[in-house]
C-alpha cells in the first residue's frame, strides 16, 4: 500500500499515515449544493482564495464522516450541510497530495494542488472530483427548524 | 435566582459622538420616538391577534422604557419597561408584543442595510416615524438594535446611508398590480388555506391564500423544502401584488397561478445569490451586486437558448459565479467575475483531459453568448463538434 506522507500529528505525538485507500471527507458548506438535483459545486474542491492552492479534509481513517460533521458544526461553528468524501488516491492520481498535519483538530488533512495548475486546470481538476465524490448529507442545521 | 424573562432592550450607539461611552443630549428624543415605535408596532401586533380594538391608551402605556444604565461599547443605552398604570405590572404578554415590535425594528433596519425595501417588513406610516429616530446621526456613527429584548448577539447596524433607505422606502408608495414573485413555500395550513412564502432574494417572509388548484403544486415545493437541507424548489407565485420600493413584492393579495420551477431555475439561483449578506461564507464572502445578478439573468433569458438546459449556479467565496453544466460529452464551466463583466470559460471532457477549450468571454456581448451555446451544444449529446 502506497504511502503518500508521514508526518507527526502535532495533537497525537505519533505517525498518522495517509494511504491511497484512506477516504478524505470535505465539508459542503450549504450554497455548494442543490440537493433537488443532486448538484455539487466544483467550488466545495476549490482553494478558497486566488492565492491558496490547497484544502481542508479531515481523515477517513479517525473519524466517520457524521462526526465530521458534527465536529465542523457543533465544535468549530461552521455551516455545513454534509460531507463528500473520496480516496487519497483520487486525489494522488491529478497530481496532488493529502498530508495528514492535525492544523487545529486532530483528523486535519491538507490536500495541496501541483503548483504548475492554472486556475482553470484546477476547475477542471475541482468538477472532475465532484463529480466524483459520494456525498453524505446529514439532515442539515436548517431542516431541523424547519419543522 | 434568574428572573423569568429578561425584558431588557440594549441598543448600541458606535463611533463618532458616542466614543468614550457618551450619549449626547440632543440624542434622547429618538428614544422617546423608537419606544413610539414599538409601542405602534406591537398594538398593531395585538389587533391582529386578539381582533380587539379598545385600550389603545392602556397598552401604550404598558410598552413605556426607562433608560437604566449607560455602558461603554461606544455607549450602549439599557431600557425596561416602566409600566406607568399599576394595574398592568406584571403582565407578561406586554412583553411578548413589545418583542415583536423589537424584532420587526430589526427587520426593517436589516433589509434597508441589504439595500432592499423595508416596506416588506413595515408599512410605510411606521417607517415614517425612522424620520424623527436619530435624525442627526452621522457618517461615523451607527446605532444598532437587537433582534428581541433580552440578551441577544444578533444587532442590526442603522448608518445614515441605512436610515436613508428606510425613510425613501416610508415615501414609496405602494402599488398595486399583477407580478410574481420567486420564493420557497415554507408551510401550507389547509385549514386556514393560506401558505407561506419565503422569498428567493431573502425579503420577508409573506403569508397568502391558495385555491384548491394550487394544493398539488405547493405540496410538492414544501416536500422539497422539507427535505431539503438549505432551500428547496422554488415556484413562481403569479397573482395580484402590492409592489414598493424597487419594485420589490410587498403584498400577496390574491394568487392565479403556481408554478413549479426547474431546481436549476437561472433567475431563481441568481435571485438566491442576491439574499446573500457580507460574511455568507463562514465569515468570509462578500454580497453581490442584486442589479448585476439581474443583469445575468436576463443575458441568460436573451441570449442562451433554454433547450440547451440550465447550468447549476453556485456563488463563490472571493465574488465570482461559477456556472457549471454536466452534459453527456463532458464539463462545462463558465466563471462569471461581476467587477470585470467577463467570463473564463472552459469545457473538457472527463475521459480525455486533453479534450479541452479555454476562452475569456465579454459576458455584455451577444457573440460571446453564442460562441458559449455552441459549446454547451458541442457538449451535448448529438451536438456537432
Amino acid at each position: 500500500m502506497e504511502m503518500v506522507e508521514r508526518p507527526r500529528s502535532r495533537s497525537h505525538g505519533g505517525w498518522q499515515p495517509v494511504n491511497s485507500n484512506t477516504l478524505l471527507y470535505r465539508q459542503v458548506h450549504p450554497t455548494q449544493v442543490i440537493p433537488s438535483s443532486n448538484t455539487l459545486a466544483s467550488a466545495v474542491f476549490m482553494p478558497e482564495s486566488k492565492q491558496a492552492n490547497s484544502i481542508s479534509t479531515y481523515n477517513g481513517d479517525l473519524i466517520k464522516p457524521e462526526d465530521a460533521l458534527r465536529h465542523y458544526r457543533d465544535d468549530l461553528g461552521m455551516k455545513s450541510d454534509g460531507v463528500v468524501g473520496l480516496a487519497v488516491g483520487v486525489f494522488e492520481q491529478r497530481g496532488m497530495t493529502a498530508t495528514h498535519d492535525g492544523n487545529g483538530f486532530r483528523e486535519h488533512v491538507t490536500v495541496t494542488y501541483p503548483e504548475d495548475k492554472s486556475i482553470n486546470q484546477r476547475r477542471q481538476i475541482a468538477r472532475t472530483l465532484a463529480k466524483l465524490a459520494t456525498i453524505w448529507y446529514a439532515g442539515g442545521p436548517d431542516a431541523s427548524t424547519k419543522d | 435566582m434568574l428572573p423569568k424573562y429578561d425584558n431588557t432592550l440594549c441598543i448600541r450607539l458606535k463611533g463618532g459622538r458616542f466614543n468614550d461611552g457618551i450619549i449626547p443630549a440632543t440624542v434622547l428624543p429618538s428614544f422617546a420616538q423608537l419606544e413610539r415605535l414599538v409601542a405602534e408596532i406591537a398594538w398593531q401586533e395585538y389587533v391582529q391577534e386578539t381582533g380587539k380594538k379598545r385600550g389603545k391608551k392602556a397598552f401604550k402605556e404598558a410598552m413605556a422604557l426607562g433608560l437604566t444604565e449607560v455602558n461603554a461599547g461606544s455607549a450602549v443605552a439599557t431600557f425596561k419597561p416602566i409600566p406607568m398604570n399599576p394595574m398592568l405590572r406584571g403582565l407578561d404578554h406586554y412583553d411578548r408584543y413589545r418583542n415583536c415590535g423589537v424584532e420587526q425594528v430589526h427587520r426593517a433596519v436589516t433589509v434597508a442595510g441589504r439595500g432592499q425595501d423595508a416596506g416588506t417588513v413595515l408599512k410605510p406610516a411606521l417607517l415614517a416615524m425612522f424620520d424623527n429616530i436619530m435624525p442627526d446621526l452621522r457618517d461615523d456613527e451607527s446605532v444598532e438594535f437587537p433582534a428581541s429584548t433580552g440578551p441577544t448577539v444578533d444587532y442590526a447596524a442603522m448608518t445614515v446611508e441605512t436610515r436613508n433607505c428606510i425613510i425613501q422606502a416610508s415615501k414609496t408608495p405602494t402599488v398595486v398590480k399583477m407580478g410574481g414573485v420567486y420564493a420557497f413555500v415554507t408551510e401550507i395550513n389547509k385549514r386556514t388555506g393560506s401558505f407561506e412564502l419565503q422569498p428567493v432574494d431573502g425579503s420577508t417572509q409573506k403569508r397568502a391564500k391558495f385555491q384548491d388548484a394550487h394544493f398539488n403544486a405547493l405540496r410538492d415545493a414544501w416536500e422539497t423544502y422539507r427535505r431539503d437541507l438549505s432551500a428547496g424548489n422554488p415556484v413562481l407565485v403569479l397573482g395580484e401584488m402590492e409592489f414598493g420600493q424597487f419594485g420589490s413584492v410587498r403584498k400577496v393579495n390574491k394568487v392565479d397561478a403556481i408554478e413549479t420551477l426547474d431546481p436549476l431555475d437561472v433567475r431563481s439561483r441568481l435571485l438566491y445569490i442576491s439574499s446573500l449578506r457580507d460574511g455568507w461564507f463562514n465569515g468570509s464572502g462578500s454580497k453581490f451586486e442584486p442589479q448585476y445578478l439581474v443583469t445575468l439573468a436576463d443575458r441568460f433569458d436573451k441570449w442562451f437558448p433554454t433547450e440547451l438546459g440550465n447550468p447549476a449556479i453556485f456563488p463563490h467565496v472571493e465574488g465570482t459565479i461559477g456556472c457549471e453544466w454536466t452534459l453527456p460529452r463532458g464539463e462545462c464551466i463558465l466563471t462569471v467575475d461581476p467587477q470585470s463583466d467577463k467570463g473564463e470559460w472552459i469545457d473538457f471532457s472527463l475521459e480525455n483531459e486533453n479534450d479541452t477549450t479555454e476562452r475569456t468571454l465579454r459576458l455584455g456581448e451577444e457573440s460571446e453568448w453564442k460562441w458559449l451555446s455552441g459549446r454547451v451544444a458541442a457538449r451535448t449529446a448529438g451536438g456537432s463538434r
